[in-house]
């Protein structure tokens, strides 16, 4: 024989032909379909979601359509898909006992976004952690507390957790408990707080401040202070209001008692 | 106001001093010293009132002593704040309040707007004996239920000077049921009349919206 080789051509038949197309066509609708799912999720989730939240959840989404599509779409040249979907799903499973925790954040942190109750900047208290909040992630939140220490809460742990956010609303009340003595006019006492807090200027005119007696204390008349402050300066008024208070009593002579009681002593007969 | 030589002098409870190369400014909130070189332009403008103590808001509540209740259309004076934006070659030092800051709470405690505040009277003719305070005129087309007081959104009113007064734009205000609209009037408040208001845009007219 001289013949250096031998080649086979087959020549596809038209009905060959046509399941490749169909194939390519069904790949085509499942990326198209992933695709008209990315503009929805772009309309409707990503202004809410910040970049790096968003920008996973999209891939995980698109990805998963476009990996089912390409499997139903070669599911006509007799793969078997049993096998791959078992096996899947075992893969599925020991993937989910293994990442419980890291899919609950980072649910949690969708979640916690969506809720808008806590957003970068805003001081809170969750739990023990108390401070400003300076990131929120995809699986954790991160605080500086006021004493500077960075404290990393799982968003699991937030979302479960009652949540104190103190620059939610645009004012927040101050409530100080004031003891002045039995002999002290209460007017008087009244009318020296009333004027600290009219000269502030942060202390709100509307809702407006009020001084009242709160209780007979066992050496004082407790009066209860109650004003509101711009949450923002909340703390700085807090702080300046008790000192002012004390420097005007001590100017007008309104004593401010030590805790005091009165011994009598039985004369023997 | 342009200030190049030594001066001292007053707006309400702000204060400025300028002697050779010291310049000493003061409201009630602050005070502050500054070496300037001699012969450079201090500008003294008029600004919107929400700088002092610190930025918290854009939005002024006037409060009107007497409320005011009309079917027919009437101008009125009232009084407002303004601060002092000392600028020092084109860029702001400081702003100095020339009356005392107070600030109120439109709405409710978690929705509300939080908003610089002032009392006023009213005013049939220009007021004249207000020191630190503008002076603003209202064109009231008509209001069916007391106009207790004014909520008005900063940004876009004007403040300016003219002469040794303060004014703002004048502000027309239509009562409708329970909400009060306001507008801004792009005229000199001495040359409006009650029949001529050309008011400045409507655009922003749904934040100029609220209920009495």
């Amino acid at each position: 024989m001289n013949s250096i080789g031998e080649f086979i051509i087959q020549i596809p038949s038209i009905e060959s032909i046509s399941l490749y197309l169909s194939i390519i066509l069904s790949i085509g609708v499942g990326v198209a379909i992933a695709f008209i799912i990315r503009g929805i999720l772009r309309k409707g989730f990503m202004p809410r979601l910040p970049r790096h939240i968003y920008n996973p959840i999209e891939k995980i989404i698109i990805y998963s359509v476009i990996i089912v599509a390409v499997i139903a779409a070669l599911a006509p040249l007799g793969l078997d898909l049993s096998g791959l979907l078992l096996t899947g799903g075992v893969i599925g499973v020991a993937l989910g006992f293994a990442s419980q925790t890291i899919i609950s954040n980072a649910l949690s942190g969708v979640f916690i976004y969506m809720e808008r109750m806590v957003k970068v900047g805003d001081p809170i208290r969750v739990e023990d952690a108390e401070g400003r909040v300076i990131d929120i992630t995809l699986f954790s939140t991160v605080i500086r507390c006021w004493d500077g220490y960075i404290v990393r809460v799982p968003n699991s742990k937030v979302f479960d957790s009652l949540i104190y956010n103190f620059e939610k609303s645009p004012i927040r009340r101050i409530a100080l408990k004031i003891g002045i003595g039995y002999g002290v006019d209460i007017d008087l006492a009244r009318r020296l707080i009333m004027e600290v807090m009219e000269e502030h200027p942060y202390i709100l005119v509307n809702p407006g401040p009020e001084v009242f007696v709160d209780e007979f204390g066992d050496s004082a008349i407790v009066l209860n202070v109650r004003c509101w402050a711009p949450s923002t300066v909340w703390f700085d008024v807090r702080k300046y209001l008790l000192e002012a208070i004390k420097k005007v009593f001590d100017k007008e002579g309104v004593e401010i008692p030590y805790p005091q009681r009165v011994v009598w002593i039985k004369e023997e007969k | 106001m342009k200030i190049v030589g030594d001066i001292e002098k007053t707006w309400g409870e702000a204060f400025l001093k300028r002697s050779g190369e010291r310049l000493i400014l003061r409201d009630r909130y602050k005070s502050m010293e500054y070496m300037v070189e001699k012969g450079t332009e201090i500008e003294i403008l008029p600004a919107k009132p929400s700088h002092v103590p610190t930025h918290l808001t854009n939005h002024m509540l006037i409060e009107m002593e007497t409320p005011v209740y009309t079917v027919e259309p009437m101008m009125i004076w009232i009084s407002a704040p303004y601060e002092l934006d000392i600028r020092l070659d084109g860029g702001s030092i400081a702003y100095l309040s020339p009356t005392k800051v107070k600030y109120y709470l439109y709405g409710d405690v978690v929705e509300g707007v939080l908003c610089r505040y002032h009392q006023t009277k009213l005013y049939i003719d220009e007021p004249r004996e207000e020191s630190g305070v503008a002076s603003l005129r209202l064109l009231i087309t008509r209001v069916s239920k007391p106009l207790k007081y004014l909520l008005i959104p900063l940004e876009n009113i004007h403040v300016y000077e003219d002469g040794e007064k303060i004014y703002y734009n004048p502000i027309l205000v239509e009562g409708v049921g329970d909400e009060v609209v306001l507008k801004v009037v792009d005229r000199d408040p001495h040359k409006i009349t009650l029949y001529e208001v050309p008011v400045l845009s409507e655009e922003y007219e749904e934040k100029w919206r609220y209920r009495i």
